[in-house]
């Protein structure tokens, strides 16, 4: 069976790793109540989209 | 195959499209009484892929409806409002008006029987012919509106979205012009109450300036997505 003939380095280890950095969520601020959640989504707080309110939201 | 396999095999998927037609059908027509009832009348939930599958599905159905609308139109100058097995209608069953309602009725039938195949139940395809199809008379397509919402699905996080009719909840949207349009005597009628204030200050100096501010609401359109 094929078997590792040297330990990886941390270095190596480290290189591979350097471009799985998980970015920060694209958020954008609701014209209504400003509630950041991603675009093109009706906003989870007020129910806002694209100048109406698509989902009543009770309270 | 066309399309998303949405991880089903052919049977699961038609089943699957075919419970979810039926539900969105269905729940245009709400209950008061019942507790289960749709919260939002003519809407379903479900994920993106899901919903923008079963949007051609239904689409087609609506079309089938109001295919069938016209032939029941035509066919209507030949019927009989007489009771069944009346002597009134008794005449009526006897006579060439029969045959010619007959005649005019059957693609309606035809098209009845189609969608009842894509559907399996009867409520869904009353609500279809005699809702719906009236609603969307005068619209060639475009019947469905798919919007995603901000929660992901418990589970599996998957992306969520509703689809409803349109018709309801339009986009009224006020398009920007290009370029402003400078138009002689300004209705002081167009501008709306919050942009009146800033078109009598803006008047003495920019006329062309203040047209766009006071412009753009006349031109709220309702459109769909
Ligand atoms: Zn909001």
């Amino acid at each position: 069976m094929a078997v590792p003939k040297r330990r990886q380095s941390k270095s190596r280890s480290r290189k591979r790793r350097s471009h799985n950095a998980v970015k920060p969520l694209e958020l954008a601020h609701c014209p209504q109540c400003g509630t950041a959640a991603p675009t093109h989504v009706v906003c989870p707080n007020c129910g806002y989209y694209q100048g109406r309110t698509m989902v009543e939201v009770e309270g | 195959m066309r399309g998303r396999k949405l991880g089903r095999n052919a049977t699961h998927r038609k089943a699957m499209f075919r419970n979810m037609a039926c539900s969105l059908i269905s729940s245009v027509r709400v209950d008061e009484d019942d507790p289960q009832a749709p919260q939002v009348p003519g809407r379903i939930v479900t994920t993106v892929p899901k919903a923008k599958e079963l949007r051609p599905y239904v689409e087609k159905l609506i079309t089938m409806a109001r295919k069938a609308r016209v032939h029941a139109e035509r066919a209507r100058e030949f019927g009989t409002t007489a009771e069944r097995d009346s002597d009134a209608w008794r005449t009526w069953r006897e006579s060439d008006k029969w045959a010619q309602w007959a005649a005019a009725t059957a693609p309606a039938l035809a098209l009845r029987r189609r969608a009842f195949q894509l559907l399996r139940s009867n409520e869904a395809v009353d609500v279809l012919f005699d809702e719906l199809a009236e609603r969307f008379e005068d619209r060639p397509g475009g019947y469905t509106r798919i919007v995603r919402l901000a929660k992901r699905r418990l589970g599996d996080a998957g992306e969520q979205a509703l689809i409803e009719f349109v018709g309801e909840r339009d986009r009224t949207r006020t398009r920007q012009r290009s370029a402003p349009l400078v138009v002689e005597d300004e209705p002081e009628s167009d501008a709306t109450p919050a942009a009146a204030d800033e078109t009598e200050t803006a008047e003495a100096e920019d006329a062309a300036a203040s047209e766009t501010e006071g412009g753009a609401s006349d031109e709220e359109k309702s459109e769909q997505q």
